[in-house]
């Protein structure tokens, strides 16, 4: 009986090549994009759970409460979780991480390191990774011991054998090779190839009491990453509450002193890459994750999948007129309907079957692509096995289940007779479901319409700072007085406009805290601060609203002048940017000095944000970055220029540059990814939805091949019939736009929600996406009805 | 013994406004062996009333005994069963199905009388070999001719070895000649123990048969006994 099932499946199928291909292509496109993210929502999902006891490992986050915020970073103060670890026996092991860029180099070979780690010797303890040699116990306990990865090995040793060598670090300094652990996992939410004992920072800094004090005793210095192994069944949550009752108790005079206090949040490890967006987290090679699109793109491809199960629905009802004598002769001769309905189901797993395997092989031409994309590594695993299977089952399901029903309920007299008259309910049905798939289609159409209209807004928009042609060379490592000859030496070239140090950067710079003229003894609030030299607002072309620029002429500059923003100045109650000239600013560690100068606010960080109080100063020790204004002629010329005066300036550290242009895109990144994701999307499900509506339209359009010819007979023209059967479907398409219009909307609205600047979601956007669904209906439709219109209406009246 | 044995057998169709009596308390007996043609024009309700008896559309009145059994209140499961241990259909369109070739199309009511594959084979081989159309047993009906067609059909329909075969206007698609050898067909079937039913418009063909029921507007004018 099985086999007879699949006989005629299968010859069914070849005997209705379009209907046969319509469905399998869908389906296979469907299952396709299915596949595809669920390797992205694995590999999203499976960030740091390859660490064995990841259920127990907690980072502790600090929250800063200030007089009038909460700032929420992800490192906290080495103190904080020094302490928390002394008083709680729920932790068995805490880890600090802080991250240097000392350049590291071995036998005069230097690689520019992304990050070095500086860990504690817990590391091996909390986190696994597996050693290759040495003794994990041992490793990073003495200080100037440095741990590689197999990779780093490679690069610095070859083939020599690293264990027990000297490294150079900052040029200087000797560091040993003690341990050589596997390559960190790439779905970790921290990498880097060097690990340096943690103890070594405090031995570098051992003649300046200052540091220790500063450093590792300041509760508000947040600046080491502290991971926890917690107890078996200790709750995060409850630890979390005792730890801060514990803070609170223990700050009590920090509170009354500087109206400033921190409360810890512990976050489990695992939620680290996809639910975290806190200020100072570790910024790795990729940007992280954001559960957010994980739901998206989920959603998005189960639609997908859905659009195609439609047109397998549709499609396989209209044409059961085509195969009412088989079903009749069936019941005739006795097949019981759930006989039937089996027969019919499994009909729609052959489809779904062939078309699981149609998409393995469009998911291997697609991954290369979607890795470039997303910038993910996924690759097919063994899992997806157990995906298919379901797929299938599910598909065949969902697909073959309303005709299966419909189909099997005919009477066997009328499908003999092939009489078969579709209920109202059954049209209503299959309306709805052109209705449905239209809806989505126009939805994703309005969604990427949007997405790519933010990302223009956003690249086009008047930052207050001028970040054409502007290129920073990268100086982190390098010896300061270096970085001036440089300055000096680029300077004089002609292609270069303008030459400026600084530590700027739109991915992320400092916090520091600080007390404003006018508030209180206990109300320090943090604030963003640079550091620049006295040409860089005039190379920037940031725009000064009062007061002066930094000058040469006022030595006084470099130690107690400031340059603050709009922002500021209204944030600490100064009245006007007039008024703030003169103003008092105290660090709440260190500096002092008064407001020379007020700029105009401008976006020195993402667009996602407000722009915050902002202060400007110079500082050299700080300075990473020789930021040049180049001639738009000849960059190639001018780039190989300024690597020449690099290296003839005595520096060992390869040469590392970055377009700002480029540095501010890259804060879209996964808007520009979702763009790319939803993009591709979109047009599948244009594509298979009108693919559906091709194959529906064909169908239909055959059963009114007489009324056409009696119409044409009558003389009807050829545009008046292909109207007439135009207008029944993109009936349906304006009903999917007046659907879908409102829910695009309210995502669209949800989505920019996220951006403190944004465009306005204009009226045009869902005229333009409506207008373009029916014009691909209409050419879509418009293919059949031409052809049935042009045909010789003597041959359609004859075919009855 | 009566194969069927129907008594005031009413059948009405309605729709919202009309109300048409398809059949009209109609009474008859047909005993084991017979070869009985139904006669009448169009629309006088012999389609409707072969529906009936094969078990196909249901009755509004009347008592209906199938083999001695009532089964005017069958449900669609136990008709299904009933029709398919013993009753063979011809129609006057062949229906055969398109997709499957003729050994194939011959086999399918085995299947679902759950006959195993092997047996199955036998059977099918058997009925094909004496319809002398063994040699087509792998075409498909688009390949065959009508009467060859209809001869598939008929083999189908007796491939289970029903009690009762209940032909549509066998002959209405073919020629004379393939007309004939169908008859013939059904008359070695019917010499060989099978109860036919037939619908028939053609004085021709009735004159096989034993016996010929005449209507007119559902209702029996004549029970013609031949001897």
């Amino acid at each position: 009986m099985f086999k007879n099932y699949i006989k005629i499946a299968w010859r069914n199928l070849w005997k209705n090549k379009l209907f046969s291909f319509i469905n399998i292509f869908g389906l296979a496109i469907g299952i396709s994009c299915c596949i595809l993210i669920f390797l992205y929502v694995q590999n999203e999902l499976s960030y740091d759970t390859f660490n064995e006891k990841a259920d127990r490992i907690y980072r502790i986050t600090s929250k800063i409460h200030q007089p009038k915020k909460i700032v929420w970073f992800a490192p906290t103060s080495p103190i904080t979780g020094e302490r928390l670890r002394q008083n709680f026996p729920e932790i068995k092991k805490i880890v600090r991480f802080n991250f240097t860029k000392r350049p590291i180099s071995y036998n005069n070979k230097k690689f520019s390191e992304a990050t070095v780690l500086y860990s504690d010797s817990t590391l091996f303890d909390v986190f696994t990774l597996p050693m290759v040699s040495g003794n994990p116990a041992k490793a990073l306990i003495a200080p100037y011991s440095i741990v590689l990865t197999e990779t780093a090995v490679k690069r610095y040793f070859g083939d020599e054998p690293a264990m027990g060598k000297l490294m150079k670090f900052s040029d200087t300094l000797n560091l040993l090779v003690t341990g050589i652990i596997k390559d960190i996992p790439k779905n970790s939410h921290f990498k880097c190839d060097c690990i340096i004992s943690r103890n070594t920072m405090a031995d570098i800094n051992k003649g300046n009491s200052d540091w220790l004090e500063e450093r590792e005793k300041n509760w508000f210095n947040c600046d080491s990453y502290s991971y926890i192994l917690l107890a078996d069944h200790v709750e995060g949550k409850t630890l979390e509450a005792k730890a801060n009752k514990f803070l609170d108790k223990e700050m009590t005079e920090t509170k009354k002193a500087i109206g400033m206090w921190i409360n810890v949040d512990l976050q489990p490890i695992k939620d680290i890459h996809l639910r975290s967006h806190l200020d100072q987290e570790i910024k790795g090679a990729e940007q992280g994750g954001d559960i957010t699109y994980v739901y998206i793109f989920s959603a998005t491809a189960i639609l997908i999948l859905l659009i195609a199960c439609c047109n397998f629905i549709n499609l396989s009802t209209a044409r059961s007129l085509n195969r009412s004598k088989e079903i009749g002769l069936r019941k005739v001769i006795g097949a019981m309907r759930s006989q039937l309905i089996f027969q019919f189901l499994g009909e729609s797993v052959v489809f779904s079957l062939i078309a699981c395997i149609l998409s393995l092989i469009f998911v291997l031409l697609a991954i290369p692509f979607f890795n470039l994309f997303i910038g993910t590594t996924l690759t097919l695993t063994l899992n997806v096995f157990w995906i298919y299977l379901s797929l299938i089952c599910c598909i065949g399901f969902l697909a073959g289940l309303y005709p299966a029903l419909l189909m099997s309920s005919f009477s066997p007299i009328q499908s003999l007779k092939g009489k078969i008259n579709h209920g109202l309910a059954d049209i209503f049905f299959r309306k709805g479901l052109v209705v449905f798939q239209f809806s989505i289609a126009i939805i994703l159409i309005i969604g990427t319409t949007l997405i790519l209209n933010q990302l223009d807004f956003i690249q086009n928009k008047k930052l207050g700072i001028n970040k054409e042609q502007v290129v920073g060379i990268e100086l982190k490592g390098v010896d300061q007085r270096k970085g001036e000859i440089l300055l000096k030496e680029l300077s004089k070239n002609p292609k270069i406009t303008g030459a400026t140090l600084n530590n700027f950067n739109f991915k992320g710079i400092g916090y520091i805290t600080l007390l404003p003229e006018g508030a209180a003894e206990n109300e320090l609030t943090a604030c963003s601060v640079f550091s620049v030299d006295e040409n860089f607002l005039n190379i920037m072309q940031i725009e000064l609203v009062s007061g002066r620029d930094f000058s040469k002429n006022f030595p006084t500059d470099v130690n107690e002048a400031f340059i603050v923003n709009e922002a500021a100045v209204k944030a600490y109650g100064w009245k006007t940017p007039k008024d703030a000239l003169g103003k008092k600013i105290e660090w709440a560690f260190g500096k002092k000095g008064k407001v020379i100068g007020v700029v105009k606010d401008f976006n020195y960080a993402s667009l996602h944000n407000r722009i915050e109080p902002l202060l400007i100063h110079i500082y050299p020790s700080w300075y990473n970055t020789v930021t040049l204004r180049l001639k738009t002629d000849n960059l190639t010329t001018t780039m190989k220029e300024i690597e020449t005066a690099w290296k003839n300036s005595g520096t060992e550290n390869p040469f590392k540059y970055a377009f700002l242009e480029d540095d501010f895109n890259s804060l879209y990144k996964s808007e520009q990814n979702m763009r790319a994701v939803l993009g591709a999307f979109t047009f599948l499900s244009v594509l298979v939805a009108c693919l559906g509506l091709f194959g529906l339209a064909a169908f239909t359009i055959k059963q009114r091949f007489k009324e056409i010819g009696i119409r044409k007979v009558l003389g009807a023209s050829v545009s008046g019939v292909v109207g007439l059967l135009s207008k029944d479907f993109l009936k349906l398409v304006f009903v999917s736009i007046i659907i879908s219009s409102p829910i695009a909307w309210y995502a669209a609205h949800k989505w920019l929600q996220d951006f403190a600047y944004k465009v306005d979601i204009s009226w045009w956007i869902f005229l333009v996406s409506g207008a373009m669904a029916l014009l691909i209906a209409f050419t879509t439709v418009c293919f059949q009805a031409l052809r049935a219109a042009s045909a010789n209406p003597v041959k359609s009246l004859r075919t009855e | 013994m009566s194969v069927i044995n129907i008594t005031d057998l009413e059948k009405i169709y309605r729709t919202e406004e009309v109300e048409t009596v398809a059949l009209n308390k109609i009474s008859f007996e047909i005993k084991e062996g017979e070869f009985v043609a139904i006669m009448g024009p169009s629309g006088c309700g012999k389609s409707t009333l072969l529906n009936i008896l094969g078990l196909l559309d249901d009755l509004d009145g009347g008592s209906f005994k199938f083999n001695d059994i009532e089964v005017s209140d069958f449900n669609e499961r136990k008709r299904a069963d009933m029709r398919k241990h013993n009753i063979g259909f011809v129609f006057q369109s062949f229906n055969l199905i398109d997709e499957l070739t003729v050994f194939e199309n011959v086999e399918l009511p085995l299947i679902y009388t759950g006959i195993a594959t092997a047996e199955r084979k036998k059977m099918v081989d058997k009925v094909l070999d004496k319809i002398q159309i063994a040699h087509r047993r792998n075409h498909y009906p688009q390949q065959l001719s009508g009467g060859q067609q209809q001869r598939v059909a008929v083999a189908r329909a007796v491939v289970n070895k029903p009690k009762l075969i209940l032909a549509d206007e066998p002959t209405g698609n073919l020629d004379s000649r393939n007309g004939n050898d169908v008859m013939q067909l059904l008359t070695d079937l019917n010499e060989q123990g099978t109860t036919i039913i037939m619908v028939t418009r053609s004085e021709h063909d009735s004159r096989y048969t034993h016996r010929v029921i005449n209507m007119l507007d559902g209702q029996i004018v004549t029970q013609n006994i031949k001897v």
